[in-house]
């Protein structure tokens, strides 16, 4: 499968910086190559950590209330939520299903105000065994739950 | 021939084995419902320091007693700090209500204990004032989804307000080198940082988080335990046994 032919467009979020130059000018390259590309979006977090994530977000809005942008009083939940990495596609939305493989039943710093009301799935398998059975396993797993997001049901 | 005898063998060696397990669950059950769960955890090495327990909304309003059934049976189990997470702050408001039926239930099985409850940032009136220095105290901090991304936003706003009176340049340099560490010392001038969970407990018919500080679960272990119900000692057990028998890499 090419992400070319099938039309992906690829995303990298995280601290590319700290990447090896030919490893960052080849993320850059892949990126430019897809981002006009309507298929699936593919959001790859490479050097990425979820707290440093929020730090960067806090910076963006010291940065704009500084600028005179932003009063202090709009620093709020969503104004946080609209700097972080993962908002640089207006289409992309907080993740529905967390699937951790390797059988570790952490988040383990990644996109921890985004996974605040994802559902769960950890499964066993190691990445390289995780086929699409595997998939289709942790999807009916998925389908199975009641999403409520904590509130009482409503009847 | 020599194939289907080691089946055989290999099959009555896993039976004996289950066997063995099923007998001493068992047997650690026996050991927690007559008060002797010192017992069973006489052998565990590694126990969480700080618990989160996360329930869904249902599990707040019809699970009260339950959840004094949990309490008391970390508290047994010598967890020190256990962090109690609903996001519509349902158990917040039954706080002193917890707090003295925690109290009675220790009691009542003579387990020693003093218990400080707070709402995340200040004390709920003490129901218990006396302690004693042989005394084993465990923290309980109720919290709800204001404690949440709402607190790291107040910390985010309290980071711009410490910058004022600074010279513009000053203000650009302290924006531009900020680090997880302003956002903790931030979070602990607003009454919001407390240390993270080794462990969480999800309680509920999802398994997600829902809310919980986020920034306090970067490496934390999630156990979905399924619904709230009554006498889930050995569930509990389990739990923190599996937690204890875990290798921790951390992304090594």
């Amino acid at each position: 499968m090419n992400i070319f032919t099938k039309g992906i467009c690829v995303h990298f979020i995280g601290d590319l910086s700290r990447l090896p130059g030919t490893l960052r000018l080849l993320a850059c390259q892949i990126q430019e190559r897809t981002r006009h590309n309507k298929g699936l979006k593919l959001v790859v977090g490479l050097s990425y950590s979820g707290r440093q994530d929020l730090v960067q977000a806090c910076k963006a809005v010291a940065a704009e209330v500084q600028r005179g942008s932003v009063d202090l009083d709009e620093i709020d939940e969503s104004k946080l939520e609209s700097k972080l990495l993962t908002t640089w596609d207006e289409e992309i939305s907080d993740p529905d299903l967390l699937i951790r493989t390797s059988g570790e039943k952490r988040l383990s710093n990644f996109m921890l105000w985004q996974l605040a009301y994802t559902e769960l799935v950890f499964v066993p398998e190691l990445w390289p065994d995780f086929g699409e059975n595997e998939y289709r396993v942790a999807l009916a797993e998925y389908q199975e739950r009641d999403r409520r997001f904590g509130r009482h049901q409503n009847k | 021939m020599g194939a289907v005898w080691a089946a055989v063998v290999w099959h009555l060696l896993h039976a004996i084995a289950s066997c063995a397990a099923i007998l001493q669950r068992f047997l650690d059950g026996i050991a927690i419902a007559t008060g002797s769960v010192r017992f069973a955890w006489r052998s565990v090495t590694k126990k969480p320091r700080v618990v989160a327990i996360v329930v869904d909304g249902e599990s707040a309003r019809k699970g009260r007693d339950e959840i004094v059934e949990l309490l008391v049976f970390l508290a047994a189990a010598g967890i020190r700090q256990v962090a109690l997470y609903d996001m519509e702050g349902i158990l917040k408001r039954y706080g002193t209500y917890l707090e003295k039926r925690v109290v009675s239930s220790t009691w009542k099985r003579q387990l020693k204990h003093d218990f400080h409850f707070s709402n995340g940032v200040d004390p709920f009136p003490r129901s218990n004032p006396i302690r004693t220095k042989s005394e084993p105290r465990m923290v309980v901090e109720l919290l709800s989804m204001s404690d949440g991304k709402d607190a790291i936003a107040e910390a985010a706003r309290r980071i711009h307000d410490d910058l004022r009176g600074s010279s513009r340049q000053d203000q650009l340099e302290r924006i531009n080198s900020l680090t997880e560490t302003d956002l903790n010392e931030s979070l602990k001038q607003i009454g919001r940082w407390k240390p993270d969970p080794e462990l969480m407990l999800v309680f509920g018919k999802i398994n997600s988080v829902q809310g919980f500080p986020p920034w306090r679960i970067k490496l934390t272990e999630i156990i979905y335990m399924g619904e709230l119900r009554r006498n889930i000692d050995s569930s509990l057990s389990y739990a923190l046994q599996a937690y204890s028998g875990r290798t921790h890499r951390y992304g090594c």
